[in-house]
């Protein structure tokens, strides 16, 4: 086995699979990468199966040494990666050396970054190496944890690329949530012409700000709730629900985001803008 | 939350799971609500409600009779919120402590953190709102919010009234199932000194403590 150790996490860096699945009924969020299409490219550039553990950073990217030769890729969000100081291309996969270091950047788009590595071995608990506190030893990857995986004993790295861009959008797909209807019409059609503004954000959820905070909001009993439901907090914000989220929850569920939404709300930050389209499931 | 609607969720999720429907990964619950988690590639909704249109509801397989007497310290070192509520709630400390360790709560189901207990049963005197802002809350917390009562079973921001501590380890990822309580337990208080609970605490820390003194089987 290979190892690479962390010099530097970056601002928060975390390994992450698909997440837990089937422990839900004992209060363990789903967790896994929030940008779940990128995390599963990264996998597959480098040969894994679409399930295997990536490196998760978000905004900063860490600084990794690496002790022996591995197979890389680094997709999602753009913060500039460079390999001994030469820059690296994003969606392709590389061959770093024994004794090279990864690095980052500034940050040119997106805002999570995923780094797949061949063969990367992590312990699972409750059947996923998701980082969760108080489910996995450790929360989130810190200055001088160490990683196997299998070494990689190929020269070359061939130049298997996607073209894969992360595309800004400026809008995200939301169905209808469970308590839609208590809502007042006017105030819904008011929040879905309005641009909104991103406020806080972590891997639980992202805030949501509309231009006018909604006034009545209906109290209800404490409900089930899954990534991507968006809630209506008493402030009037919007809570968009991420994968760290817990399970059930106490205010009223107005949307639920698409998968593919989820993914690209993963990649936006605190003051950019976004809106919301609404479409009605057929059942 | 009525029994009825508790036996009903419960054999619910137990059909779901005996019947092993393709595609549906996993189904959870909480006071009168299911949840149910698919694989969108391998069903999708259509096929699902009209399963649960024809499902023969089972009688649940989870009808645990335990009943958890778990020891809890009132005093002033765990219970920072108890004179404020004593205060807000026109009532002795001790009445407080007397109302909330005499009865006996059922588990709804696990949210909020992992191997949190949702308790239906809190004495309506007791009912306060939940604090404005958010605070840090100590792992074991014994606490009041709004109609609620349960223990945080790790530490974590909550905005429950905290009146005691609870030395017990009820949930640990590495065991299966990785939570004590399951939902139709039932949970009663039961106020320990100062001196008591940090034995308990310290049998627990070496891993000597006999969780067989605290479960009756009704």
């Amino acid at each position: 086995m290979g190892k690479c150790h962390i010099i530097h996490p970056g601002f928060f860096s975390s390994l992450q699979d698909l997440g837990r699945m089937g422990y839900q009924k004992f209060g363990i969020p789903q967790s896994g990468a929030m940008d779940q299409r990128s995390a599963i490219l990264a996998n597959l550039l480098v040969h894994n199966h679409t399930y295997a553990p990536v490196l998760e950073a978000t905004q900063i990217g860490p600084k990794i040494y690496f002790q022996e030769q591995a197979m890389i890729a680094i997709t999602g969000a753009d913060m500039t990666p460079s390999i001994d100081g030469t820059r690296i291309s994003m969606n392709q996969r590389h061959v770093i050396k024994p004794g090279q270091t990864l690095s980052y950047g500034r940050l040119k788009s997106g805002y999570r970054c995923y780094i797949g590595i061949h063969g990367l071995s992590c312990d699972t608990v409750l059947g996923s190496c998701s980082q969760y506190p108080g489910i996995t030893t450790k929360s989130r990857l810190q200055k001088g944890d160490e990683l196997s995986f299998e070494t990689w004993s190929f020269p070359h790295s061939g130049t298997s690329k996607v073209r894969f861009k992360h595309e800004a959008v400026n809008s995200l797909t939301v169905f209808p949530g469970s308590e839609l209807d208590l809502f007042e019409q006017l105030e819904i059609d008011d929040l879905l012409s309005s641009e909104l503004l991103i406020r806080e954000n972590d891997r639980m959820g992202y805030q949501i700000e509309p231009p006018k905070a909604l006034r009545t909001i209906p109290s209800i009993l404490t409900v089930p709730v899954v990534p991507g439901t968006i809630q209506l907090t008493p402030s009037g914000r919007l809570m968009a629900l991420m994968r760290d989220a817990q399970v059930t929850g106490g205010y009223p569920r107005i949307f639920q985001l698409s998968e593919a939404s989820i993914n690209q709300l993963a990649q936006m930050r605190t003051g950019e803008q976004v809106r919301l389209k609404l479409q009605k499931l057929h059942l | 939350m009525s029994d009825s609607t508790f036996t009903e969720i419960q054999g619910f999720l137990t059909s779901i799971e005996q019947d092993s429907i393709n595609g549906v990964l996993t189904s959870y619950a909480a006071y009168h609500e299911i949840a149910v988690i698919f694989d969108p590639e391998k069903t999708n909704h259509g096929i699902l409600i009209e399963y649960f249109k024809s499902v023969q509801i089972s009688s649940p397989k989870i009808v645990y009779s335990k009943l958890w007497v778990v020891p809890v310290c009132y005093e002033a070192n765990y219970a920072p919120d108890l004179p404020n509520l004593s205060d807000q709630l026109g009532m002795s400390t001790d009445e407080i402590i007397h109302k909330h360790s005499q009865q006996e709560y059922k588990v709804h189901f696990l949210g909020f953190l992992p191997g949190f207990m949702y308790l239906g049963g809190l004495d309506e005197a007791l009912h306060i709102p939940r604090k404005n802002k958010p605070q840090l809350t100590p792992q074991g917390s014994v606490a009041i919010g709004g109609a609620q009562t349960g223990i945080y079973p790790q530490e974590s921001p909550g905005g429950w009234h905290v009146i005691g501590n609870c030395p017990l380890k009820f949930f640990d990822p590495l065991e299966d199932p990785p939570c004590l309580f399951q939902p139709g337990d039932h949970v009663k208080f039961n106020p320990v000194s100062y001196q008591e609970y940090k034995v308990m605490a310290l049998e627990i820390k070496l891993d000597v403590f006999d969780y067989g003194q605290i479960v009756r089987n009704g």
